[in-house]
């Protein structure tokens, strides 16, 4: 594959239609992401934010009814969770999952080689892997009781949060889809998170930040605020947008979405 | 009791007959005019075991140990052998302090019911019962090895550790993969007060092997029996574990897993005595079945009359890996007395999807994410037992899960 460059399209949705349980909650929703963007996501509750963030991760319970999306060229709807991350799409958890028993680290580690598997690049040794993450925990102020722990347990909200940025700052992916990493976070937590994806932003990857709050886009600036409401974009922007949201809410974007 | 006819008890009766003492060959009458236990006994209602009809019930002829066949295992420097059911006495070594004599079985003291029919084909097709003492205030390391190549194997013992000693039994079950072995052992166990046993139980046999264990344990004042179970092997294995806490202070903590792949089934029965006050008792087992692997647990828990500050705790967790794998369980209380603290829990379901999703947005392929979640659920058992066992059943569990190379690193 070329080396991606500033301005290749990594992520083209189009047209996206997507039912949960029956219930039809994305409705024909257009994003077009290049690389070197980051984009904030934002809307009201309900409004199909999280949804959107799991179907291009690949869980399985959502149905697919219409439109299409592409990552990279390829056919991202067609390809299995685990292909996707191998690929490089990356999804921030908004409820990180506890697995007690399953090493913190080890999953750190089985995720990073099962990426450079698929780049062509040799597995890293556990001295060279435990460099790299001790680089990015010092990054992200983690102790280092966290890599003897099972994965997310016991973890407080704060700490699962940066848990999922730390893997992000290891795993290096093309794209990046936080959903709701900012809620729950007090500031200072919130700084720590943003460091760590201001660290990722380079010229050849993108972020998608799933947000309901104005706060986080203080310390991560996006290129491009997206206004999603019953299941479509319905405004596009830069960061001004958010701050008018800030300030007037959501209700005179969403009016007359029914009919539309 | 209508006895469904054993045709292996025949079949044994009729190849022994004329050489078997007459007490034991009266036990075999009785064994065979009272049927083995079926569904029906409704504490075997979860086994069954029908699949004895065709095997060989006698014992093989004698053969001597051959140390290859355990040359895997963590064994201590004192240990009973058995091979067949026959202690070994050249292959076992003891301390000089302990008394280890050979008795003839006794059956004169059982009754009817299902485990104690069980017992009979000690008495009937035994080798008689290896006594040991534990003297008092000692402290013992003792590895039980059980070897059945093929037939009948009934090992019986009785131990005894007296006031304030501490035992560390390990027992291992093994045999040949193609052994098409029954192995029925049978151990009563007397804990004077203050006296501590460790009990260990791993079976890791071949496919065929039919496993049937029977731990009588009556425990005293202050004195404490823990067993710790891994049912890896075999085709059929069943534990059943009645322990009487008697006096005041004694305790008891009982753990173990179980996997069952294949056509496997590992059955596990457990009954709890509070028979004084003032006891304890803990009890976790995490079952694990797949393909069309078959598993239960029935754990009983009596609170006696009188038994007052008892305080007890049951769970039974279980995760079925394919829809065709049944795992039953059945925790039943039985409360007789005033200010107890009791809780039992039983849960069976299949793996987490969540959990299942969350590993797999990491890039885990779907086989090492199952098998890494199923070797997690069992982690909360597995630190129970002692070191250099653990390594041991973490390595036999392993080979029986998918994916193993990979997940070796993956247990925190």
């Amino acid at each position: 594959m070329n080396p991606i460059a500033r301005g290749d399209v990594i992520l083209d949705i189009q047209g996206l239609i997507a039912d949960v349980a029956g219930r039809n909650i994305l409705k024909g929703l257009n994003l077009t992401v290049r690389a070197g963007e980051v984009h904030a996501i934002m809307g009201p509750n309900g409004a199909g934010k999280s949804t959107l963030s799991q179907i291009l991760a690949g869980r399985a319970d959502y149905e697919i009814k219409g439109g299409q999306a592409t990552y990279l060229g390829e056919d991202l709807l067609a390809l299995a969770p685990e292909e996707r991350a191998r690929r490089g799409v990356f999804l921030g958890f908004q409820y990180p999952v506890e697995i007690p028993g399953v090493n913190n680290v080890y999953l750190l580690k089985a995720a990073l080689n099962a990426r450079r598997r698929e780049q062509g690049l040799e597995e890293l040794d556990a001295f060279e892997f435990m460099a790299i993450v001790r680089e990015k925990m010092k990054l992200m102020k983690m102790d280092e009781s966290f890599l003897k722990r099972g994965v997310n347990e016991g973890f407080s909200g704060g700490e699962k949060k940066r848990n999922e940025i730390l893997q992000m700052t290891v795993l290096e992916p093309t794209l990046a889809i936080l959903d709701e990493t900012d809620s729950g976070l007090d500031i200072d937590a919130l700084k720590v998170v943003s460091t760590g994806v201001n660290s990722l932003r380079r010229d050849d990857r993108a972020v998608i930040l799933v947000t309901h709050y104005q706060r986080l886009l203080d310390y991560i600036v996006p290129d491009y605020v997206h206004v999603l409401a019953g299941g479509k974009i319905v405004r596009s922007g830069d960061r001004t947008l958010a701050l008018e949201l800030e300030a007037r809410g959501y209700d005179w974007l969403t009016e007359g979405t029914h009919a539309a | 009791m209508s006895a469904r006819p054993s045709p292996a008890l025949t079949r044994a009766r009729e190849a022994l007959l004329g050489t078997l003492p007459p007490e034991r060959r009266e036990a075999l009458d009785r064994l065979i005019a009272l049927g083995l236990p079926t569904p029906r006994d409704d504490a075997f209602r979860y086994s069954n075991f029908r699949l004895l009809d065709r095997r060989d019930l006698t014992p093989p002829p004698p053969a001597a140990f051959d140390s290859a066949w355990s040359a895997d295992w963590p064994l201590g420097e004192n240990r009973l052998v058995y091979v067949d059911g026959r202690l070994d006495r050249a292959a076992s070594r003891w301390p000089a302090s302990l008394a280890v004599v050979t008795v003839p079985v006794s059956t004169s003291a059982l009754g009817s019911d299902a485990t104690d029919r069980l017992r009979l084909l000690n008495g009937a097709l035994g080798d008689g019962q290896t006594q040991v003492v534990i003297p008092r205030h000692t402290q013992v390391s003792l590895d039980l090895v059980a070897i059945a190549r093929s037939q009948g194997a009934y090992p019986a013992l009785s131990i005894r550790v007296e006031t304030g000693a501490e035992l560390h039994l390990s027992e291992y079950h093994t045999g040949a993969e193609d052994a098409d072995s029954v192995t029925a052992l049978s151990l009563d166990l007397t804990l004077e007060a203050g006296a501590h046993v460790h009990h260990t139980w791993v079976q890791a046999s071949g496919a065929r092997a039919v496993i049937l264990g029977d731990v009588r344990a009556t425990v005293g004042a202050d004195a404490c029996y823990r067993h710790r179970s891994a049912a890896l092997g075999g085709q059929l294995s069943r534990l059943d574990l009645a322990v009487r806490l008697a006096a005041p202070g004694a305790s008891t903590q009982l753990s173990g897993l179980f996997l069952a792949d294949g056509m496997r089934e590992h059955h596990l029965r457990t009954v709890v005595q509070h028979a004084a006050g003032h006891c304890t008792s803990d009890q976790r087992y995490r079952g694990v079945a797949n393909d069309r692997g078959r598993g239960s647990y029935d754990g009983k828990v009596i609170v006696d009359v009188g038994a007052n500050g008892t305080q007890s705790a049951q769970s039974s967790k279980n995760l079925l890996l394919s829809a065709e794998a049944t795992i039953e369980t059945r925790p039943q209380l039985e409360i007789n007395a005033d200010a107890v603290k009791c809780s039992h829990g039983a849960t069976t379901g299949s793996l987490d999807e969540q959990m299942m999703f969350y590993l797999l947005s990491r890039g885990l392929d779907r086989a090492t994410a199952r098998a890494v979640l199923t070797y997690a659920f069992l982690g909360d058992v597995l630190v129970d037992f002692a070191p250099s066992t653990r390594t041991f059943v973490e390595s036999r569990a392993l080979g029986r899960l998918p994916a193993a190379d990979l997940i070796r690193g993956f247990v925190a």
